[in-house]
């Protein structure tokens, strides 16, 4: 064999080189196929071919988790990479990033998503201009409208809850009081999670 | 993912000057693990592009045949110490106290790599006169060895810099972590010579493996002082094997 293949062939160290080759593209392809499931854009996702041991981060963890368009996407945004910046610092000693995060950011986006939905809906139904004739659609609207202030609340009040974890962060590298982390992330979320009951309520009552 | 993430994703000419004025920016305040997603493809790229570059000046110093090989050659040697150094560097890092998650790795890496990748294709030209003023070997090889040694440095700076910052132990995760980085980068190196090709050598992709770049150190060492006796790097190690008779020899 001569030219380049053949080259190729001739350096791989006999047939172990070839076979970890191989190995290597189908540990590749599978990562690939994983993260595109994941939805990581397809020239990262066609990148693990050749490089699948930097994108194994990607594949850990909760799904990459997707910037929303919504009324709060750049605060949601700024607070995450606030805390996690705060947590990574050496001096915030202990403090582990963990998987909850992920699923709050997750959670907080998809709540995002959800109050960017329902201002399109009452900026096309309900935007003033003419008032609803049939008392019953005149209803919905008052009722959409308190749950989506309720639901902005809640995700405010996640948001500025995330700040006081950073504080309480801060104050235990200095003072040295432990931080259950992974219990404030949970209750963040739960209290995200009661959005959708108080809003299916208050949806429900008449 | 959503459509607002892809349309963030930057074109290669916003990251390539991103990457050279302020390769910070491309991680400041958002998620390492979203910025991987988005923007690692593009930066191969312009990791593989400039080093290709670089690797066809210095193959024009033989020409021929090593127009494409170098070029083929030259983004491995940037690329295969990451694939194969980097868990090692975050376990470093972890055990010097310094947090720091595997995404924020390897991005500070990629974007290292990058970095002096493209600034090794803008120091192409000041190679290529002198190769093409038919310089002695050796000199071309210094030259060759002082353009990588300045791009890699650089961008081991960039990639530090980008690592998160505190910690008693920092400095010694920089040290440790340059030392297994440095290691691989050299046999790496080694393993994929040559580059430049002796003037009288044949023209080969790569040269059999023989043995790991210590000895061929200590083989250069011992000439240098006179004493040519084995020149030849003895095989050894697990992927060591002997040279077939008469294989070009003499090219780094």
């Amino acid at each position: 064999m001569s030219g380049l293949p053949g080259e190729i062939v001739a350096a791989g160290v006999g047939g172990l080189g070839l076979w970890v080759g191989v190995a290597y593209v189908i540990v590749g392809a599978v990562v690939a196929v994983g993260l595109g499931r994941r939805g990581v854009p397809s020239p990262t996702a066609i990148s693990a071919l050749g490089c699948w041991p930097l994108l194994l981060p990607l594949l850990s963890g909760a799904a990459v988790p997707a910037r929303s368009s919504g009324p709060f996407a750049a605060r949601i945004e700024r607070g995450l990479a606030e805390l996690r910046e705060t947590m990574a610092d050496p001096a915030a000693e202990d403090v582990a990033l963990p998987a909850d995060l992920e699923g709050l950011a997750l959670d907080l986006h998809r709540a995002d998503e959800r109050l960017a939905m329902v201002d399109r809906l009452l900026g096309t139904v309900g935007d003033g201009r003419e008032a609803p004739g049939d008392p019953a659609v005149a209803e919905g609207l008052i009722a959409l409208r308190r749950a989506r202030a309720g639901a902005a609340a809640e995700v405010v009040a996640v948001l500025d809850g995330i700040v006081q974890l950073r504080l309480q962060i801060g104050l235990r590298s200095l003072a040295g009081n432990s931080v259950p982390v992974r219990e404030r992330l949970r209750d963040l979320r739960a209290r995200l999670a009661a959005v959708d009951e108080i809003a299916a309520l208050e949806l429900c009552t008449p | 993912m959503s459509a607002s993430t892809a349309s963030a994703r930057p074109s290669l000419l916003a990251l390539t000057t991103q990457v050279l004025r302020s390769p910070a920016s491309i991680l400041e305040g958002r998620d390492p693990r979203d910025v991987l997603a988005t923007t690692l493809g593009p930066l191969l790229i312009l990791s593989v592009v400039g080093a290709a570059i670089f690797g066809a000046v210095v193959g024009s110093y033989r020409g021929g045949l090593q127009y494409l090989y170098a070029p083929l050659k030259m983004p491995l040697l940037l690329l295969v110490p990451l694939l194969v150094g980097l868990p090692a560097v975050r376990s470093l890092y972890r055990a010097c106290e310094v947090s720091v998650g595997h995404a924020r790795v390897v991005l500070a890496a990629v974007v290292g790599i990058a970095r002096a990748a493209l600034l090794a294709a803008t120091v192409g030209p000041f190679l290529w006169l002198p190769y093409s003023l038919d310089i002695d070997y050796h000199v071309a090889v210094l030259m060759m060895a002082g353009a990588l040694l300045l791009t890699g440095g650089i961008g081991v700076v960039t990639m530090i810099g980008l690592l998160p910052g505190g910690g008693r132990h920092r400095w010694l995760a920089h040290v440790a972590s340059l030392a297994v980085l440095g290691a691989l980068w050299a046999q790496s190196g080694w393993m994929l010579r040559p580059f430049v090709v002796r003037p009288s050598a044949d023209v080969t992709l790569w040269r059999p493996v023989e043995s790991d770049i210590v000895s061929g150190l200590q083989a250069a060492w011992r000439s240098a002082r006179g004493d040519y006796r084995g020149w030849h790097a003895e095989p050894g190690g697990l992927l060591g094997r002997r040279r077939a008779a008469g294989s070009p020899e003499g090219s780094r």
